[in-house]
């Protein structure tokens, strides 16, 4: 993709490229990119939800006009199957391929643990603050309530980032192979 | 709307998995080829968005159901290209790739070509209008050279002959 990109962009047309694999787009070079946390097939979103998918093509459409740095690569906020609008989804045409649910039940747990997380350091930052303002006098509390907060955010890194990562590559990689192995996926 | 962004410094984790990527294809694909860009153009957006004339690109294997499928049979990829009326019902498109997982394009073309969404862009005027043709590719070329010598020269003629301002691109 960087390179076909890159090549029409030399022509003198402006491009904009949306891309799940930001470290690839980064080793070969692509002009503008947009990269989100989505498997490799929804790169505007999940099907049937337009809503979403809208936001995403406005966001990638406006980055056209404001990235100002020759290969650089603006990160969505968003996250698989935790879209701030819900929607059910309303599908076009069937699928002729096996579709994996589990999949979904893991990302929506993930995302039901990543928000309890978020909640509970929430607390604890609060109750951090509570602690250096009004001391309680006991030696260790304000170092203890502080590391509380930090690992609560290493928690939330690794449910939020790498457990998300490990889900799509998975959704990316074995499902394909599973689905060629089928003969269905054509 | 933010567009901070930050220069993209690869992780450990990135980087092992790319070299692991790469080392997978090399292995796998006979006559592979490791080609980067030399050097990055840059050709900024000369009007406003909503004066801008888009157009659609994606390596995602889309096509017209009417027209010749991609090869997905050919070891050494398929650096052909198609050509897909902008004016067409996204019913009548279909995908042809075999390397990722295009389930959901199946059922809603729109989350790898949002040729819907750019109409109620359009209609909604936040974007000028849409080129009459948008290309397509699969994007398996384990070696690109025809790609490159052949393909995306005449895309790049091919867009400007639509008289696009700007190019939307997803990949497969």
């Amino acid at each position: 993709m960087g390179l076909v990109q890159n090549h029409i962009e030399g022509a003198g047309l402006s491009t904009i490229s949306m891309t799940v694999q930001p470290h690839i787009t980064a080793a070969v070079g692509a002009p503008r990119a947009v990269t989100l946390r989505y498997p490799a097939g929804n790169q505007v979103g999940e099907a049937g939800k337009p809503i979403q998918q809208r936001a995403i093509l406005t966001w990638a459409l406006q980055a056209a006009a404001d990235l100002t740095a020759p290969g650089a690569i603006l990160e969505l906020p968003y996250r698989w199957r935790r879209f701030p609008v819900p929607e059910q989804p309303v599908y076009a045409a069937e699928s002729q391929g096996a579709y994996h649910p589990q999949t979904a039940e893991i990302a929506a747990a993930l995302d039901h643990l990543s928000r309890l997380i978020q909640d509970y350091k929430t607390h604890l930052e609060q109750r951090a603050a509570h602690e250096d303002a009004n001391p309680s006098g006991i030696q260790h509390a304000p170092q203890a309530l502080h590391d509380a907060v930090a690992r609560a955010a290493a928690l939330l890194q690794i449910i939020d980032g790498d457990a998300m990562d490990q889900l799509r590559e998975i959704i990316n990689r074995i499902t394909v192979m599973e689905l060629m192995i089928s003969g269905k996926f054509v | 709307m933010t567009t901070q962004h930050r220069p993209w410094q690869f992780t450990p984790d990135e980087q092992r998995k790319f070299d692991d990527w790469m080392a997978r294809i090399m292995v796998g694909h006979t006559g592979a080829t490791d080609v980067r860009n030399p050097a990055i153009h840059w050709t900024p957006l000369h009007k406003p968005l909503s004066q801008c004339i888009v157009s659609l690109f994606t390596t995602g294997g889309v096509h017209l159901r009417s027209d010749t499928p991609f090869d997905i049979d050919n070891p050494h990829g398929d650096w052909t290209h198609r050509q897909i009326p902008t004016a067409a019902d996204t019913r009548d498109l279909a995908v042809t790739h075999s390397h990722y997982n295009h389930v959901d394009a199946d059922r809603d073309i729109n989350c790898m070509f949002p040729l819907d969404r750019l109409r109620e862009l359009r209609d909604q005027g936040l974007i000028g209008g849409i080129a009459p043709m948008a290309y397509s590719i699969m994007g398996f070329n384990p070696d690109p050279d025809n790609l490159m010598s052949r393909t995306a020269p005449a895309l790049a003629q091919a867009f400007q002959d639509t008289g696009a301002d700007l190019i939307f691109m997803t990949c497969g």
